[in-house]
């Protein structure tokens, strides 16, 4: 029907300082895709922009397949949903969901009949003479949800609107507006800097660091596949765990070696052109206590410096021989004692290695999908 | 977007721009010329340089008024002070008791100056409360209005009466303001009363003085009203505060370069006082 | 204070009863049928009523009252209307002039009015807007300290509401009537009640600008009492009462915002 939102080669700039360059990004119609980035990102100021709040430097925007570049805000066909949902505190819901239709010049009877739909839709027809202040935390949210939908826009803007919220109410009002999505199957993006909003509620993620797009993909894609070391520790906690090394290709193998550990990958499944020097990661799930029954695997001698007990699982703190930090994540009540050292393995598929640049130049993962048999896996 | 917002934030701020200019800077400036000219209305101003304030330092009238101007500022601002802070620490606590008197008190205080000022030309009056209350003390009548020796206190009298109110108030606002753990603090240290009023609030209460100090001073500085009502600036001039001399000078000689040059003197005196009183606060508080 | 409970509390009513004593004599002296006694003290039969009925049928007082209400009404309204856009722009909006009204507006919180009196009056004088209402009124139409506040309270307007006001489709001036209005209510109310008590108690400006008795407001009318109905102390406070009540009425009804404002900077900043 439409084609959701597409940002084109947008450049936004203050003054002298650059806060990206010529970025792109597509939002398919129907699509939840959340933008996650650490504070500063530009990740809001690219969703102010989508809005018409903010100006472009250059590039353009489209909306619904047409150029709002220079459009008004409330010209572009989108609904949005604010931090702290921004409702007008002196109106009832009914003069907040009415204020954008009244802006709008829609007829009074065409007013009443969308918004008596809007609260069916949202459950909120006997709120509707309520001011937002005598309203729950979820009501809130269903009524900021309703100013976004009443104008039936194209897409839909959401900035951070749970980053404010107990943890209890989040997860309530992540659930419903995921709900909201199923339900409408509106084209949302979606801007948070919580690592759980993006995994949970993204049909995509688009990681965004320092004014780029680290990385664009599924949920499952970006946690198993991480493009950069950025993407890698930004997402996933504990963060992955990260070991230099340096690179010495056989003929069969390659031989990586990090500390006192060496560890050797088949040749086969490797980029060719493997840089000297690379960083392995590991999340801490991945970390699992060695099991001696004859598969090979890499030993990892270390030493529990301390633990933390989170009742469903422990996490370790671990050191190497060589004073390296290492954090696993182990069922619960198993693991050495602390100060005791111990052996543990890495499963193969569960390796990552990053180039000196950041950029990630293989994915153990990689074997699996290859069908190969996975010699060292534990 | 933004030219949207640019275009409506001029709109909303020229009429407030354009009563500004009109108002209130211009004047300024017009002011500043006139006081080196000699202008009565009639014809242009006549450009004199520097004598109308040579006049002004050379003139007994002058000298008298400014005298006149300091000890009703001294004497309406440290007494309403003193008096205002004694009760404002009492009924600062809470209490629908106290609430009651807060609102007593401050009635003088919303009371039109004007309406209060002919209030106490009746009670200045021969045979009027003033001589009532001074004949039950012993004192007798006295020429209140009349009388150079007496005329400045009755005004000041009349000037506490009317003002005390609002400094409570505002005092009432500043402890209330006070976190109430520094009051339980001194009081576990065992502080006794007195001790923790001059040692604990008054300390903490320094930026409620030096607002207090500005607005009280610069407010009897500028006090045209009393004196104008109740004595016309007599007997003799003993009550001719500043703003009265300068009114005089305008309004009733039309000497408008001399009296511009009265008020870029109060001008500047008034800016230097609110200008170093705002500054010693900042230091103190570095 | 533990010790003193009892005598503070007296010395507090002691206080407080000598503070209201003047008004206590004021409706004494108001209600008196002569000035036979003026102590103000005891009652001497009721002729409140009929002093203020004197008062109202004899000569122009009624014209004074009406001026007054008048004046200080326009005043308040028009100081409402500009401070409130000017406050609001001031803080929620980038526009170019920005800087030169943040400007304007400390210069006039830091000028007298007794420096600018004499150029406005010049000013009047040569329009021939002396003896007008708009001579009056202009002069006050808009004040430093209403935009100061009005600007103080508008920075608590969060930007992502008139944001989302924006996405909505509202213009900019939708969102200043139907969004900052509404919720600049206290402040705007408090430059009102502010800007009303000021004008109604205005002596000067109307001293110099009207010497036509047509246009004489409340103030001028009592302090020229004596020379329109010689002395007659009773009917002059009579009138002086009739001038207090509205100020009292209002102070009453809207005390929390008048405190506001008067304790404005003496406690925060």
């Amino acid at each position: 029907m439409t084609d959701g939102i597409r940002v084109e080669q947008v450049t936004k700039r203050y003054g002298n300082q650059v806060l990206f360059a010529d970025i792109d990004l597509h939002v398919q119609d129907g699509e939840f895709l959340v933008i996650v980035g650490p504070s500063g990102c530009g990740k809001s100021t690219l969703m102010r922009i989508v809005a018409g709040i903010e100006p472009v430097s250059s590039g353009r925007v489209t909306v619904g397949g047409r150029d709002v570049t220079h459009a008004h805000p409330g010209d572009r066909g989108i609904g949005m949903v604010f931090q702290d949902y921004a409702l007008y505190p002196h109106l009832s819901v009914e003069g907040n969901l009415a204020f954008g239709l009244r802006a709008h010049h829609v007829p009074k009877d065409v007013i009443r009949q969308r918004i008596a739909d809007t609260g069916e839709a949202l459950g909120l027809t006997d709120q509707l003479k309520k001011r937002p202040g005598q309203l729950s935390g979820g009501q809130r949210q269903r009524v900021a949800l309703g100013r976004a939908m009443i104008r039936e826009p194209a897409a839909y803007l959401m900035d951070e609107p749970l980053s404010n919220l107990d943890a209890a109410l989040r997860v309530q009002m992540r659930a419903e507006l995921i709900e909201f999505h199923r339900r409408t199957k509106g084209t949302v993006l979606y801007v948070t800097h919580d690592q759980v909003e993006a995994m949970t509620m993204g049909d995509r993620v688009a990681v965004l660091n320092e004014g780029e797009f680290a990385q664009i993909g599924t949920p499952t894609d970006i946690y198993e596949r991480p493009a950069t070391v950025f993407v890698a520790t930004f997402l996933g906690s504990p963060r992955m765990n990260l070991l230099g090394a340096t690179v010495r290709p056989f003929e069969e193998e390659v031989e990586l070696t990090s500390g006192e550990l060496t560890w050797r990958l088949p040749r086969k499944g490797l980029p060719a052109d493997l840089p000297e020097s690379v960083r392995i990661g590991f999340r801490p799930e991945s970390v699992h206590m060695r099991v001696d029954d004859g598969t090979p695997a890499y030993p990892l001698a270390a030493t529990v410096s301390y633990r933390e007990n989170l009742g469903n699982e422990s996490i370790l703190h671990l050191r190497d021989s060589t004073g390296r930090a290492i954090v696993a994540r182990l069922p619960p009540r198993t693991g050495p004692r602390d100060g005791e050292p111990a052996t543990f393995q890495v499963p193969l598929a569960d390796l990552h290695l990053f180039g000196p640049d950041g950029r990630a130049c293989w994915h153990g993962i990689e074997l699996a999908a290859d069908g190969q048999p996975l010699p060292w896996s534990a | 977007m933004s030219t949207v917002e640019a275009r409506a934030g001029a709109g909303l701020a020229a009429p407030a721009i354009v009563y500004f200019v009109l108002f209130w800077a211009l004047p300024a400036l017009a002011a500043l010329y006139l006081s080196f000219t000699s202008y009565d209305l009639s014809g242009t101003p006549q450009w004199v340089g520097l004598d109308n304030y040579r006049q002004m330092v050379t003139s007994d009238e002058f000298w008298s008024s400014a005298w006149v101007t300091l000890l009703y500022t001294v004497f309406a601002v440290g007494p309403t002070i003193v008096i205002a802070l004694v009760v404002a620490v009492p009924l600062a606590k809470p209490g629908r008791f106290r609430a009651w008197l807060r609102g007593l008190i401050f009635i003088p205080a919303v009371m039109p100056l004007v309406g209060a000022t002919v209030l106490w030309q009746v009670i200045y009056s021969t045979g009027g409360l003033a001589d009532t209350i001074a004949q039950a003390a012993g004192v007798g009548a006295r020429p209140w209005l009349t009388d150079s020796d007496y005329a400045i206190w009755a005004l000041l009298v009349m000037v506490i009466w009317k003002y005390v109110g609002l400094y409570v108030i505002i005092f009432v606002a500043g402890l209330q303001a006070l976190p109430a753990n520094v009051f339980e603090a001194a009081a576990i240290d065992g502080a006794r009363t007195l001790r923790t009023f001059f040692l604990v609030t008054v300390p903490l209460l320094r930026r409620t003085f030096t607002f207090v100090i500005v607005v009280a001073v610069t407010g009897a500085m500028q006090s045209f009203v009393p004196a104008y009502l109740l004595t016309k600036g007599g007997p003799v001039n003993a009550t001719q505060v500043l703003p009265l001399y300068l009114y005089n000078n305008a309004f009733s000689y039309s000497r408008f370069g001399y009296a511009s040059a009265i008020a870029i003197v109060l001008l500047v005196v008034l800016l230097i006082f609110a200008f170093t009183q705002f500054t010693l606060v900042r230091s103190d508080e570095e | 204070m533990r010790i003193g409970r009892p005598l503070t509390a007296v010395a507090l009513i002691g206080f407080v009863a000598l503070m209201l004593l003047p008004l206590y004599s004021m409706i004494v002296l108001a209600s008196a049928p002569d000035d036979g006694d003026l102590s103000g003290l005891g009652f001497h039969g009721f002729a409140l009523f009929d002093n203020i009925g004197q008062i109202m049928t004899d000569g122009r007082f009624p014209r004074y009252l009406m001026n007054s209400v008048l004046i200080a009404s326009a005043v308040s309204v028009l100081d409402v209307a500009i401070s409130a856009a000017a406050g609001y722009a001031l803080a929620r909006l980038r526009f170019p002039g920005r800087a030169a009204l943040l400007n304007l507006v400390v210069i006039a919180l830091s000028l007298t009015p007794a420096v600018v009196m004499i150029p406005v009056f010049v000013m009047l004088s040569e329009i021939g807007w002396l003896n007008s209402y708009q001579g009056l009124i202009a002069p006050f139409a808009a004040s430093a300290l209403g935009v100061f506040l009005v600007r103080q309270f508008a920075l608590g307007i969060p930007v992502q509401m008139l944001h989302a006001a924006r996405v909505d489709g509202a213009s900019e001036l939708r969102i200043f009537l139907r969004i900052a209005v509404p919720l600049l209510r206290p402040a705007l109310l408090t430059v009102l009640l502010l800007q009303f008590l000021a004008q109604w108690d205005n002596l000067i400006w109307p001293l110099i600008a009207a010497s036509e008795q047509e246009l004489w407001t409340l103030p001028l009318a009592l302090s020229s009492f004596e020379g329109e109905h010689g002395i007659v102390y009773h009917l002059q406070t009579a009138a002086a009462l009739i001038s207090i009540l509205p100020p009292l009425v209002l102070f009453s009804f809207l005390q929390r915002y008048y405190v506001s404002g008067l304790t404005l900077g003496g406690v925060k900043r």
